[in-house]
């Protein structure tokens, strides 16, 4: 005599499988993950930030203010290590005053570099190569905006209404670097309830490209960073557009994450990806290029 | 630790006639090697990653859905149930390296909101099982498919009054074989509770087949 549970395993038993079924979960899936690379970059829903990680960027407080210099890429000042040179950026983060944008303006930031793309085709397969793009981004303070660029040399453009992005995602965080790396190994920002130090120096660097962090903040991110054990110093570095700066990293599972800085102004330069133990001809990068606050969608600073 | 691939750099682009889909093929690396934890947290880094667990989990979660509701709605909701863990992937319990129970957690969830087309689902097995019951295809048919045949119309309608944590329960075991500790976690409850649901659940099963066995019986006596 059969057992209940036996007897149920014969109730509706072996599904066929529907390879067109799968096709348009998978697709459902795709547009999701899709519109999320589109309005906010590479994170969860309840980290999504006005500005996008991979997209975002440098640093209107850094453009608003008196650099002090302090040395500049190859000829400036050496650091012994990655902890040094990030608090020392720290304090020029701290010593620059805040600028933030009034209600009805936008930040615009402009960005190039070199991601990974993946294609899907209609039987659901994949495929991934690596192009280049250029892209210009404007956040408005009431969650609008509008992104343009080019990806591997197809233009496209994408708007946002008011409330579709979120600016002040980032506005309170704490300025205090003690209860901002509590924060942040916590899983608070990200990465989930026990982030490994490389999403926490991956968090870091994305909340450090954000078209708008608070100085203080700004400060607090790059101090919270030296404090990671692991962060190597990769010394003084020319980034893709030939810009110097300082560059750290964090190597994860054979993926090295590279932040390059101008430790004179606090400014992030570039963000970039291998695989190996230096950039590589199958690296990933985006260069901030440019930002700054503007009035108006299509207004450049 | 194996390559995480999945870490890159990517602009986006919700314009681009290459639709940016799932990296379902693009990392075998960590197709092959890592853990449902390890995709989901590199899926925190890179979302697409998370392509790797729709195609570790998607068949068999879409197999336990079709069981329970069957049609469209199953196919619909397997789909909710990875587009509903890809925006809650943050909560989950990166200690836990296999994402199945949290999935199958979503699904039940999901089948709350799907109460008549369980229904309907159940009611239709009944009517075939009654219906094979009373008409053996095989007059060489062995004891165990006798005995079957007859109970699986009574085990259908026990399922069909049992309360729906304890059919959760039981399906998550008998279905979608989850381990008892799985179906605790996919449940959110302790492991004692699903012990005393599922024992809960299979003495009804047992108390309706014996009571529909001697119903049977006094009817075979009658006649």
């Amino acid at each position: 005599m059969m057992n209940e549970i036996d007897l149920l395993r014969r109730i509706g038993s072996a599904p066929q499988d529907d390879d067109l079924a799968e096709a348009r979960a998978r697709t459902l899936l795709a547009e999701r993950i899709e519109r999320e690379l589109s309005a906010g970059g590479r994170k969860p829903k309840r980290l999504r930030l006005g500005i996008t990680g991979a997209v975002a960027v440098a640093v209107v407080v850094a453009l608003l203010t008196i650099p002090v210099v302090i040395g500049r890429g190859r000829g400036g000042v050496q650091f012994a290590s990655a902890a040094e040179a990030l608090n020392a950026t720290a304090r020029v983060a701290a010593s620059q005053p805040s600028e933030a944008p009034a209600p009805g303006q936008y930040v615009y930031t402009r960005t190039e570099g070199v991601g990974v793309m993946i294609s899907s085709s209609g039987d659901g397969s994949t495929t991934t190569s690596s192009g280049p793009f250029t892209q210009e981004f404007w956040l408005g303070t009431d969650g609008s905006g509008e992104r343009r660029g080019t990806r591997d040399g197809e233009p496209y453009i994408v708007r946002f209404a008011p409330g579709d992005l979120s600016f002040d995602d980032y506005s309170n965080l704490p300025s205090d670097p003690g209860k901002l790396s509590d924060l942040i190994h916590s899983g608070g920002l990200g990465g989930g309830n026990h982030p490994s130090d490389a999403v926490c120096f991956q968090t870091i660097a994305e909340t450090l490209e954000q078209g708008y962090v608070s100085p203080a903040v700004r400060s607090a991110l790059y101090q919270v960073a030296a404090e990671i054990s692991g962060v190597e110093l990769e010394g003084n570095v020319t980034d893709h557009i030939g810009r110097q700066g300082v560059e750290v990293s964090y190597t994860h599972a054979g993926t090295r994450r590279g932040l390059i800085f101008d430790p004179s102004t606090s400014e992030v330069l570039e963000d970039n990806l291998s695989s190996g133990p230096a950039p590589s001809a199958g690296s990933s990068y985006t260069v901030f290029v440019e930002s700054g606050v503007v009035g108006s969608i299509g207004e450049r600073p | 630790m194996t390559h995480v691939m999945c870490w890159s750099l990517d602009p986006g682009s919700g314009a681009s006639r290459t639709a940016v889909a799932i990296c379902g093929k693009y990392s075998d690396e960590m197709r092959g090697a890592t853990t449902d934890a390890e995709v989901v947290e590199a899926s925190l880094v890179d979302p697409r990653a998370f392509g790797v667990l729709f195609d570790r989990h998607h068949r068999a979660v879409r197999h336990y859905l079709i069981r329970r509701i069957g049609g469209q709605a199953a196919e619909d909701l397997s789909a909710d149930v990875f587009v509903t863990a890809f925006e809650h992937r943050h909560r989950y319990d990166l200690s836990r390296p296999n994402a199945r129970p949290w999935l199958f957690g979503i699904a039940t969830n999901l089948l709350r909101h799907c109460a008549r087309e369980e229904r309907t689902r159940l009611e239709a097995y009944l009517r075939r099982a009654t219906a094979e019951a009373h008409v053996p295809e095989d007059v060489d048919q062995v004891e165990d498919r006798l005995d079957a045949e007859r109970a699986l119309p009574a085990l259908i309608r026990a399922l069909l009054e049992l309360p729906q944590g304890d059919r959760d329960a039981l399906l998550l075991h008998a279905w979608a074989e989850l381990s008892y500790p799985d179906i605790a976690e996919a449940l959110a409850i302790p492991i004692g509770t699903v012990r005393s649901r599922l024992h809960r659940a299979r003495r009804s099963m047992r108390e309706l087949l014996h009571s529909d066995a001697a119903t049977t019986n006094e009817t075979t006596k009658e006649a």
